[in-house]
């Protein structure tokens, strides 16, 4: 079930009425069947693996934390995590490693023959590995006491508005506002959920469907077009998945307030990032401070030598690309942004000694992040590494082709709403928060009817919903 | 207090609603007429069809197709050797038109509206007369959503380039540089793509019907629940007393199945059948294996003109 589609507003009207026309016990497990059924309209097979892990993780988590002894604890978590990351594995990367076998075999000339293999990949299987998995390490760190209730701790990990493609919640954070809800709705809370919503329907609708045609005409066939048209399409796909991720992150954080939970931000405006670093803490932010929790920091983080820094930059990037799917290209992506990362803390030294020109830093940083941004979204967009490599250099060598000026007038119209929207956000968010409701309603109003006037009838499906 | 705030809150989505539908209501004459879909040459079809209703007397052949027929066949040729008056017959086909698309435009537009004497329906290949997947159509007239410039221009506002046309509309200060009309300026006055066709010859070989055509022996079986798009333009031409005659292209290479099953379709639906695939079928009349050239599309409308009259109301 898609968030723009009119049957997730029934389900989502559906379920918003229950939940607050029953009382307060009641309203953990309406979220629990609500959830699942969000997920069987996807695929039914599939709610009986979710409901398998989730018993598992739960009973496993909760002995892991009544057993006294550091060596079983920890044999505990390594078996809690081995579950996990195998079911990943098994759906996600199995197909990916037999063809790598049969390669590697190849190589040295031998013919290797092995059975292939066509997984579907349950929706968000691989946010809710990761949702669980922090949830079971800080339990074992002793951060948190694992939950006693099973509805409360299942209906945390298939929660639906964040489910398909998160924001990835702690544990800490999500279970409390799961187990005890909101005993009556606040009209503030609601209008700022519906305005979040307004938001996400017009960046997934406004700027990230109206780009897709285009986007996926020129890159699907690069060979028909001129390197023009590569190039402005490329851009089209940084906007577009831009606009698709964040669209469905502002939706998802919307339901979720108007169920009276609150939900982490996973955007803020990265494209006005002036370095790298910074792109990171504005990008996927419930990814990245995952990643940066339980990966980089145990790995070391910046506490070791700068060479140690820059390895573990390296190893948790590669890992990230390797996360959004089984493919060279995202492996590649992620190694690039390890890269760009490493670099720029190699040279954040060299800012501090330039704050005279700051100015002009700034609008250097900018120039710079976008561009090794966009350059890495060619990798990402183009999982074989030989149809990137291609694009790439169809673009370096400037080939002809078509090239069609509506195509340029499309990508500068959406970067113009797309940069106006960002900074838009970033500079009047509080005024509009304090302003008359009757503005507010004006501003959901008119971001509603533009999305629903250009409302393509074809509906494309959300493009992380596949990792 | 909280009605109160609820009510500023509705009030203000109700004034963005007319504030928008202001603006479309105010920007509308510098778009042209609004697009009944997201494909302008629809829109640029009827544009040029209201023109040659005013230009000439109504039409005897209305030409549908796809890009095979737009390109493929010339009214002007067809007229001149079918004995008839310039303007008595119109070529309706659009790019990558199938039965469906066919049906929505013949039965809201061209039945309706231009009621001609006969409407020829040239199909390129057996897919784009079977469809498995029905789909109703839908009638903007009925629609109260059609009320609003909002709703009416919804496809003008999606089209990228609507932006293009307001910029030129205010550099040549004419409105007549709309998208639809930039679309229809493609066309001649009989519906003719004036662009599309070239002298270009296609290096294959191809096959010479006049030689190689025989007479179809084979029975094809017709899947009935596969045609109630054709059933529906059968039937609404009957009500209109249009006659109705489908038909094959010609095509690069000979395929028995594609003439055979259309003839055993027009057939099984009662209406009239030309075989236009045996009129050419030799590469050196193709510009790229699939689009007739101009000495291609001489010979087409000559073999249309010759044969129509035949099976013509």
């Amino acid at each position: 079930m898609n968030f723009i589609t009119p049957s997730f507003l029934v389900f989502a009207l559906f379920t918003l009425i229950i939940y607050w026309a029953l009382s307060d016990r009641f309203r953990t497990p309406i979220l629990l069947v609500s959830s699942y059924v969000f997920y069987a309209f996807w695929d039914w097979r599939f709610t009986f693996l979710l409901a398998l892990l989730t018993v598992s993780n739960f009973w496993l988590t909760s002995k892991l934390y009544t057993v006294e002894s550091k060596v079983r604890k920890k044999r505990i978590l390594i078996a809690c995590l081995s579950i996990n990351l195998l079911v990943l594995a098994m759906f996600k990367y199995l197909g990916f490693f037999r063809d790598g076998l049969v390669q590697l075999f190849d190589l040295f000339g031998m013919n290797f023959i092995l059975p292939t293999t066509s997984i579907l990949l349950p929706l968000g299987l691989s946010f809710f590995i990761f949702q669980t998995s922090s949830y079971i390490i800080d339990v074992f760190r002793g951060n948190l006491k694992p939950e006693k209730s099973f509805v409360s701790f299942a209906t945390f990990v298939v929660y639906f508005p964040h489910m398909a493609a998160g924001p990835i919640m702690p544990a800490k954070v999500l279970i409390p506002q799961i187990s005890s809800p909101k005993v009556k709705p606040d009209f503030n809370k609601a209008q700022s959920a519906i305005f979040l919503i307004a938001v996400g329907l017009f960046r997934k609708i406004v700027i990230a469907d109206t780009l897709a045609p285009m986007v996926n005409r020129i890159l699907d066939n690069p060979s028909n077009f001129d390197w023009k048209s590569l190039f402005l399409a490329s851009i089209g796909f940084g906007l577009q998945i831009y606009g698709d991720f964040a669209g469905y992150s502002s939706i998802a954080r919307g339901v979720s307030r108007l169920l009276g939970i609150e939900m982490m931000v996973n955007f803020r405006q990265p494209y006005l990032s002036t370095s790298i670093t910074d792109f990171w803490r504005r990008w996927h932010i419930s990814l990245s401070s995952w990643f940066r929790d339980y990966l980089y920091i145990p790995l070391g983080g910046n506490k070791k030598s700068k060479r140690r820094t820059y390895m573990n930059l390296l190893i948790v990037m590669t890992v990230a690309g390797l996360w959004h799917g089984a493919a060279l290209g995202f492996i590649f992506w992620g190694l690039l942004h390890g890269i760009f990362l490493a670099a720029d803390k190699l040279i954040s030294p060299l800012r501090v000694k330039t704050r005279y020109f700051k100015q002009g830093w700034l609008i250097f940083g900018w120039v710079l992040t976008q561009a090794s941004v966009l350059f890495a979204w060619v990798f990402f967009r183009n999982p074989q590494m030989s149809e990137a490599f291609h694009l790439l250099s169809s673009i370096a060598n400037r080939v002809t082709g078509t090239f069609e000026i509506s195509d340029a007038l499309l990508v500068a119209s959406a970067l113009v709403v797309s940069f106006t929207l960002d900074l838009a956000e970033k500079h009047f968010q509080p005024s509009i928060i304090k302003s008359h409701v009757f503005i507010k309603g004006l501003l959901v109003g008119g971001l509603l009817i533009i999305a629903l006037v250009l409302k393509s009838s074809t509906i494309v499906p959300f493009i992380y919903f596949r990792f | 207090m909280l009605k109160k705030r609820i009510s500023f809150f509705l009030i203000g989505i109700i004034s963005a609603l007319i504030l928008l539908e202001c603006s479309v209501r105010a920007t509308s004459p510098l778009l042209g007429p609004p697009l009944s879909a997201w494909n302008t040459m629809e829109d640029a079809k009827k544009l040029k069809f209201e023109e040659f209703k005013l230009k000439y007397h109504d039409p005897q052949y209305v030409f549908m197709g796809d890009s095979t027929t737009l390109i493929g066949f010339n009214p002007s040729v067809f007229d001149d050797k079918a004995g008839l008056p310039a303007g008595a017959s119109f070529n309706a086909a659009m790019n990558s038109s199938d039965v469906k698309t066919m049906r929505d435009f013949a039965r809201a537009y061209i039945i309706s509206e231009v009621k001609p004497r006969n409407l020829v329906l040239l199909f390129s290949n057996t897919s784009m007369i079977q469809v498995a997947n029905y789909k109703a159509q839908v009638s903007e007239k009925k629609n109260i959503l059609n009320s609003f410039y909002l709703y009416k221009y919804r496809n003008t506002v999606r089209d990228p380039m609507t932006l293009n046309t307001l910029v030129r509309v205010l550099r040549y200060r004419d409105s007549r540089q709309g998208i639809v009309y930039r679309w229809a300026d493609k066309l001649d006055d009989f519906g003719y793509s004036k662009y599309e066709t070239t002298n270009a010859t296609y290096s294959e070989f191809g096959w010479n019907p006049s030689r190689s055509s025989t007479p179809i022996s084979k029975k094809y079986i017709v899947d009935i629940s596969k045609l109630r798009y054709l059933v529906e333009i059968r039937d609404a031409t009957r009500k209109a007393g249009v006659n109705l005659i489908i038909g094959t292209v010609p095509l690069l290479a000979r395929n028995d199945e594609y003439r055979g099953l259309t003839q055993s379709i027009a057939r099984k639906l009662g209406v009239g059948f030309i075989q236009g695939n045996d009129a050419v079928g030799q590469g050196k009349y193709f510009q790229d294996g699939i689009h007739l050239n101009i000495e291609g599309v001489k010979i087409f409308s000559k073999f249309l003109a010759r044969e129509l009259p035949k099976v013509a109301g």
